[in-house]
């Protein structure tokens, strides 16, 4: 297979599950502020829920490390 | 501001000047009036005295309203009033910065004593308020409450001096409240206890398990001798000017003693592979070895949720029973051997018989089944994502590392074109790391934090304790 592919693959993989923990992490940290509103004690709790979803990234990023190991 | 023949005067406010305008027209007059001060404009209107009882009645029917002006100042020379007020305010101005330092002195010598007082006397007055909550008749009255148990015999011992008329029982609680207990050293992760949610009393406090694994998470992420050592000496001249945080303070200045070792395992001093000319020779290449790196977080990981799986079986046992502890947790721990061993195999470390390996797999499904129900099977899944996710501990080490291998060659260029760009360089060195350590502090920490919450905790921990509070406090 040729390089330049194995290169646009492994950044699809980590592009692409970027995008999916931003939308997570929107998701969660409007929620988060909107609960800090109400009460400020939240914030801990709130940041450590905002950070959960960064685990989609990491997958990719071990998952376009593997298919770099790919190249020649 | 009196005494004029022909000429009379009328000051105010007034919301619009439009109005004011409109107001004034037809008469021969002047009329000035300020920028408007919350809404308002101040205004002042000299006019004819003859017109002077129709002008009122103009502006009477306007929203104006009239301030009358003080003292005779017929006579005097504005500015030489002008001065005379700005002497006054800056007396007052000194006058003032005078007395905010006679207040800091004042903190300064009573401000701890008078914190010390307030406390102890909300402390005497929730004591003597305490009664009204008792329970009591004519004769007698009831306590009941909570003590530690190791304190228990004190206690029972106290009261019992105090008169012969008194009888007490005491009996274990396992519902009761909460009261911490470890070893000093482990003391400041309570915080992270805290934070979460505090253990029942039957239930194991795994606050020494963060002060086991939490630096060495953090360590191994940002790993760096150079950023270990900024972070050591930041926190610790912290420690000694600041008195609150404490916990937070000595939590990180042990994660960055282990951010120092793994700066030299991993051979990194600022992102470069030198202190000062002196080589650094890495164990493990960060940016070379990356796949390795994250086997090795891998296996960290199995390790942390196997031991999860086994105070999960602990806190099981101490609760539920044998039988609830062996299908509900050690059924986890042989669903996890079967397929580390499947693995093993797949990835050709080691061979194993795939009958082995599936039939451990198959009979942990089956125990778990039993033990937790579909639930249980639903969560399957999740153990390879939490044993994979891991690898973050490879992962945001490989960001930071690379953020600051990318400042440095930045730098680099510059001094190269010398001159005008190596003071750039400088600059470029200073906030590129400053930017690194700072992001890398509050990444290691929340992922650190969180693979312990998430991942781990989740294998055993259920919590919901609530706080022991002494009598008083």
């Amino acid at each position: 297979m040729a390089n330049e592919m194995i290169a646009i693959g492994a950044a699809i993989a980590i592009g692409i599950s970027a995008l999916a923990t931003a939308w997570a992490e929107k998701e969660i940290g409007t929620a988060a502020i909107g609960a800090m509103a109400e009460k400020e004690g939240l914030f801990s709790k709130g940041l450590i829920l905002t950070v959960i979803p960064e685990t989609i990234i990491i997958f990719g990023l071990v998952i376009a490390l593997q298919i770099l190991s790919l190249a020649h | 501001m009196k005494g004029y023949e022909n000429v009379f005067l009328v000051a105010g406010q007034i919301q619009s000047t439009e109005k004011l305008k409109e107001a004034l027209k037809g008469f021969d007059t002047v009329a000035f009036h300020s920028e408007p001060e919350k809404g308002t404009h101040n205004v002042i209107v000299f006019g004819k005295k003859s017109d002077e009882e129709k002008i009122l009645a103009k502006l009477n029917e306007t929203d104006f309203s009239r301030t009358e002006l003080k003292g005779e100042w017929e006579y005097s020379d504005v500015n030489k009033e002008m001065e005379n007020i700005e002497k006054e305010i800056a007396s007052v101005e000194k006058d003032l910065s005078g007395i905010k330092k006679r207040i800091g002195k004042l903190e300064e010598t009573y401000g701890k004593k008078l914190g010390a007082i307030e406390k102890r006397l909300i402390e005497m007055v929730r004591k003597s308020e305490a009664p009204l909550n008792f329970a009591s008749s004519d004769f007698t009255f009831i306590i009941t409450g909570w003590v530690p148990e190791k304190n228990t015999n004190g206690l029972v011992n106290a009261v019992k001096k105090i008169s012969k008329g008194i009888y007490i029982r005491t009996e274990p609680d396992s519902n009761g409240p909460t009261k911490l207990n470890n070893p000093k050293p482990m003391k400041p992760f309570e915080f992270f206890i805290n934070l979460y949610t505090l253990p029942i009393p039957k239930e194991i406090d795994p606050t020494f398990l963060l002060f086991f694994t939490f630096p060495l998470f953090y360590g191994m992420m940002l790993g760096d001798i150079g950023y270990g050592l900024v972070i050591f000496i930041f926190f610790t001249i912290l420690r000694f000017k600041l008195n609150r945080m404490k916990s937070l303070i000595n939590i990180t200045i042990l994660s960055a003693v282990f951010t120092m070792v793994f700066g030299f395992f991993f051979g990194e001093f600022f992102g470069a592979e030198q202190i000062f000319g002196y080589q650094l020779h890495p164990y493990l290449h960060r940016l070379h070895e990356m796949n390795d790196l994250i086997l090795i977080s891998v296996i960290f990981g199995i390790v942390h949720i196997t031991g999860g799986f086994v105070l999960g079986f602990v806190n099981e046992l101490k609760q539920e029973g044998i039988k609830k502890a062996i299908l509900a947790k050690m059924s986890w721990l042989l669903i996890e051997t079967g397929g580390i061993l499947f693995a093993l195999d797949m990835f050709k470390v080691m061979s194993v018989n795939i009958a082995i390996s599936a039939g451990l797999f198959f009979l942990g499904v089956i125990m778990l089944a039993f033990g937790e129900g579909f639930i249980g099977i639903v969560e399957l899944p999740s153990l390879l994502s939490n044993i994979l996710s891991y690898a973050r501990l490879a992962a945001v080490g490989l960001a930071s590392a690379s953020l600051a291998v990318l400042v440095n060659g930045m730098a680099n260029g510059m001094f190269q074109s010398g001159g005008l760009f190596a003071i750039m360089g400088v600059f470029i060195l200073i906030a590129g790391h400053t930017i690194n350590i700072m992001l890398g502090m509050l990444d290691s920490f929340l992922q650190s934090l969180r693979l312990h919450y998430v991942e781990m905790f989740t294998k055993f921990y259920h919590g919901n304790g609530t706080l022991y509070k002494p009598f008083g406090t």
